[in-house]
């Protein structure tokens, strides 16, 4: 007997694995007779799953095995950690805030604070802007950026982590930022330059 | 969520972001994730446990070295299985030039080394039997269930017993294993399953 509807996936993965009663085997037979693509297709598919898992070598590594790669993780980070000659804690050049208005000047609405770090060879300049109470923009640019190495980012720590990417001129941006005192981590390639406690807002 | 659960459903991609940011137990779900792939291709090079030590190692560190260079995090799997493959080849060329310097001296028969079948099957099989469980683990769990029932348990249940284990109602087990078998599909044609 030809089956009237094509078998699912499912009914061809049991036929693959001859969980069927023999009446359903055969209609099934039947229909693969008939030179269905589709179901051959799937068929395939299936038989292809089965096999990936009965030849699969994975084996649960002894426990000895996980630790010793433990190790080596916490080795490598002590030796990237201890290369202090890569990693740079920029020092603040300017900030707008420490310009005094005139007397009887009001503060420009949109509380926009300009700062400048240097960490030889790099200088990192911020604008950090009010978008509404309680939330801030932070974009930024590495100069110079043609010193920069390819897949440079930036991460701010406040709570939690974000990333952001540098682009080819060394711009970044991060928005939505809570007020608070936040930390900057750059990532460019080799070296690495932290910028602790910026105030935001 | 609890933070372990959290760092298990990370993709490759954002747990070698994290290992790259130095996070601890990024790099610990990323050994435990390859791990058994890594040990089980080289039991089927024959090599010796300690040699199975060395090969995780040296993987290990190969790794740690080129997160920052791994360009499609993607196809993680394909470049840790051929990493393993290669180690492992390294270690049987070394222990057959010492073999061979021992058989001059000796004139003992040489062990058998190497693997029983292709080198690069081993490493093959491996990533694709890692790619159906790490595309069963990316499923909720009751599809996880469902697709366990129906590829691997070799009780078989039928769907009366599926509806008892898994509380759901006999008429909605079929609709319901087959958009699972789709997603899975789906996530495994992602990984690049079909094309390896």
């Amino acid at each position: 007997m030809i089956m009237r509807t094509e078998p699912s996936l499912e009914l061809l993965t049991l036929f693959v694995r001859g969980r069927l009663d023999q009446a359903t085997m055969d209609e099934i037979k039947s229909h693969l007779a008939t030179n269905c693509k589709k179901c051959e297709a799937q068929m395939q598919w299936a038989k292809t799953i089965l096999e990936a898992a009965g030849n699969d070598p994975s084996e649960a590594p002894p426990e000895n095995m996980l630790a010793a790669g433990r190790r080596i993780f916490a080795d490598y980070e002590r030796r990237r950690n201890e290369t202090n000659s890569r990693i740079f804690h920029a020092i603040l050049m300017f900030d707008s805030a420490w310009i005094p208005l005139p007397a009887g000047a009001r503060a420009p609405a949109s509380g926009q604070r300009r700062l400048l770090f240097a960490a030889e060879p790099y200088e990192i300049d911020l604008e950090i802007s009010r978008i509404h109470r309680g939330s801030f923009d932070l974009l930024g640019q590495v100069l110079p950026a043609d010193r920069l190495p390819l897949s440079c980012r930036a991460t701010l720590q406040q709570r939690g982590r974000k990333t952001a990417p540098l682009d080819t001129r060394g711009l970044f941006a991060f928005d939505a930022v809570a007020p608070g005192i936040a930390g900057l981590t750059f990532h460019l390639g080799e070296q690495t330059i932290k910028l602790s406690r910026v105030r935001i807002g | 969520m609890n933070p372990n659960k959290q760092v298990k459903s990370w993709t490759d991609t954002k747990l070698v972001r994290e290992c790259r940011d130095g996070d601890g137990a990024a790099w610990d779900e990323l050994i435990c994730r390859y791990g058994p792939m890594i040990y089980g291709i080289s039991r089927r090079f024959r090599l010796t446990p300690e040699d199975c030590v060395d090969v995780f190692g040296q993987v290990c560190k190969i790794l740690l070295e080129n997160l920052a260079k791994i360009k499609s995090t993607e196809r993680l799997a394909g470049y840790v299985s051929t990493t393993t493959q290669r180690a492992c080849l390294a270690v049987i060329r070394d222990r057959e030039r010492q073999q061979r310097i021992s058989q001059l001296l000796i004139q003992n028969e040489p062990e058998p080394m190497g693997p029983e079948t292709d080198p690069e099957e081993i490493a093959r099989a491996a990533l694709r039997g890692h790619m159906v469980r790490r595309a069963l683990d990316e499923q909720d769990e009751r599809c996880r269930k469902l697709l366990w029932f129906l590829f691997f348990d070799d009780g078989q249940p039928d769907y009366e017993e599926i509806s008892r284990r898994l509380q759901m109602p006999v008429a909605s087990i079929g609709p319901t294993r087959s958009r699972c078998l789709e997603r899975f599909r789906k996530t495994l044609s992602k990984m690049g399953f079909c094309e390896e």
